[in-house]
């Protein structure tokens, strides 16, 4: 063997690797890197292939790891796994993002709707690279107070049209009410005579 | 039975044979391998610095690798000499006194008092004679003594071979340093998917208590044998390095590591020129050394402790020195810390993650 096979690896491992620093600069959180720091970063990350219907953590979980989808589609469930989805999760998205910064469990379940390829990175790792690589980390982390700040809006906004409609449907409920008061008064009227 | 659980069962009996085939294959390298390991773990903090500023690994690996190198040289070319003049000369110093049939006579401690009590007693009672005794002890003990440096050597050559510790161990930690990324990815490949978080989680909280603690050993004990060294120093006590090393040494030794560390203090001074009054003034350092030590070091260092209670400590490197000897004292605790983490970290994480 000669010394330099030795030393470097092999051509197969090399392409994956680069195909996977790719991948890194089209995930949201990670756009802002340079290419050396998406090739520190993703030696952090563990690929995991989940099939379809396979759990990937449950609610009540410690939080360990952060997960970017790398190929398939996922759901979230809040309630039970019978109950509604609440989020589609699709390729260059992630979950997990809480448990960087809260030492609480896992908020909600997550379920493979088709065999998906996650990249897994843990908790400690994470914050270790953003310890350790400053730079890259300020960026990641202005990413994902930018992502967590437009989840925010947006669940405002929901909140807000569902109070709205909550608003709406209580008019009409009243209106329904005075409605059926006046009847039962005219009923009774009637009744009388 | 079904078919296809007979082909599994042949299959689980036939992989089992393997594991056990393997192990028994790379038996006798095992202990290269954990050692390279512990050295690659100790090592590893700097070559991720380095990491930062976009050095390759396997340079800034080179690059460490030339420094101890270094180390060692300086070490064998100053250090060792010094040693082995000094130990030369304690071992010698300990034969002339095995020689000299009144060196562990009290009478010769020159105090009058003790003496004239000496003679008192031996004129009533003939048949006691205390300073025989205490030539015979005080022999057979600096008997005891001279063979400790041999002890040692030989119990730890029988684990090590000195030339696969300058061949081998460094090849297998340098690669275990290179590819550190790659063989946590590949180990963490084989755990599926059910018990990879759960792995993770008890990989980091294992490493996060047990390596600051072996780190940490590391340093405390380098300070301890630089504080005895110069507090010897100030003394004026011969051998000051030699003493102060198997000081830092024994000083990882829970309990018993202070004393046994100091007792060869105790002898140099009594047997030197140096005035025996010498011993107070060593007894006092090495109180402030260990208070020192146990005050600001261990809890700067280790933090909380071990969460262990002291008696457990105790009776761990008791029983440690009976199974394995010297170096059972040593790695007694840490091994026993180890496995106590583990478990105390599986028994709450298993049932967080639903595997019981």
């Amino acid at each position: 063997m000669k010394l330099k096979e030795f030393f470097t690896q092999k051509p197969e491992k090399v392409q994956e690797e680069k195909d996977l620093i790719k991948f890194l600069s089209e995930v949201e959180l990670f756009e802002d890197l340079t290419r050396n720091e998406r090739r520190n970063l993703q030696e952090h990350l563990y690929q995991r292939k989940y099939k379809e219907d396979e759990i990937v953590f449950k609610k009540g979980y410690p939080n360990v790891v952060m997960y970017i989808v790398k190929e398939g589609e996922l759901q979230t469930f809040i309630g039970s796994l019978e109950g509604e989805n609440i989020k589609t999760i699709k390729p260059k998205d992630f979950f997990g993002e809480i448990g960087l910064f809260l030492e609480e469990e896992r908020t909600a379940t997550i379920v493979a709707s088709k065999d998906s390829v996650l990249l897994g990175i843990s908790k400690r790792d994470m914050n270790r690279f953003i310890d350790e690589h400053p730079r890259a980390g300020s960026k990641i982390l202005r990413r994902l107070a930018s992502v967590i700040s437009s989840h925010l809006i947006a669940t405002n906004q929901t909140l807000l049209c569902k109070r709205e409609e909550l608003d709406d449907l209580k008019k009409q409920l009243q209106e329904k009410e005075n409605e059926l008061n006046e009847l039962k008064t005219t009923q009774t009227e009637e009744e009388k005579k | 039975m079904d078919r296809t659980k007979v082909v599994r069962w042949i299959i689980g009996i036939l992989s089992i044979g393997l594991v056990v085939a393997g192990i028994l294959f790379y038996k006798s390298i095992l202990s290269y391998v954990i050692i390279s390991f512990i050295i690659a773990y100790l090592i590893a903090p700097i070559i991720n610095y380095a990491q930062k500023f976009h050095i390759p690994r396997a340079l800034s690996i080179l690059i460490v690798y030339i420094i101890i190198i270094g180390l060692i040289v300086i070490l064998l070319n100053v250090i060792i000499p010094q040693v082995k003049v000094q130990a030369e000369e304690a071992s010698k110093f300990f034969k002339d006194i095995v020689k000299d049939p009144n060196a562990f006579s009290l009478k010769s401690l020159g105090l009058d008092g003790l003496s004239n009590f000496l003679d008192r007693i031996q004129t009533r009672f003939t048949f006691i004679n205390i300073d025989e005794y205490t030539q015979t002890l005080g022999q057979q003990f600096v008997t005891m003594l001279n063979q400790i440096p041999q002890l040692i050597i030989s119990s730890v050559s029988q684990i090590i071979n000195i030339l696969a510790f300058i061949i081998v161990i460094p090849f297998i930690t340098f690669f275990m340093l290179k590819d550190e990324r790659r063989l946590f990815k590949t180990f963490f490949s084989w755990i599926p998917n059910r018990y990879f978080e759960f792995s993770i989680y008890l990989f980091e909280k294992i490493e996060d208590s047990f390596g600051r603690y072996l780190r940490s050993i590391l340093l405390e004990t380098i300070i301890v044998a630089l504080m005895s060294y110069i507090g010897l120093l100030i003394l004026g006590i011969p051998y000051a390095l030699t003493l102060s090393i198997i000081i830092g040494l024994t000083n990882p030794i829970k309990f018993f590591g202070p004393f046994i560390g100091f007792v060869p203090v105790i002898l140099v001074i009594l047997f030197s020129p140096v005035p025996n009054v010498m011993l107070i003034y060593a007894i006092l350092m090495s109180l402030v050394v260990q208070q020192v030590d146990s005050n600001i070091l261990f809890p700067s260092l280790v933090g909380k402790g071990l969460g262990m209670h002291p008696l457990w400590v105790l009776l761990t490197v008791i029983a440690g020195g009976y199974a394995f000897g010297i170096l059972g004292l040593l790695f007694a605790v840490p091994v026993v810390f180890l496995i106590k983490t583990a478990v105390q970290v599986s028994a709450t994480s298993l049932k967080q993650f639903e595997i019981i």
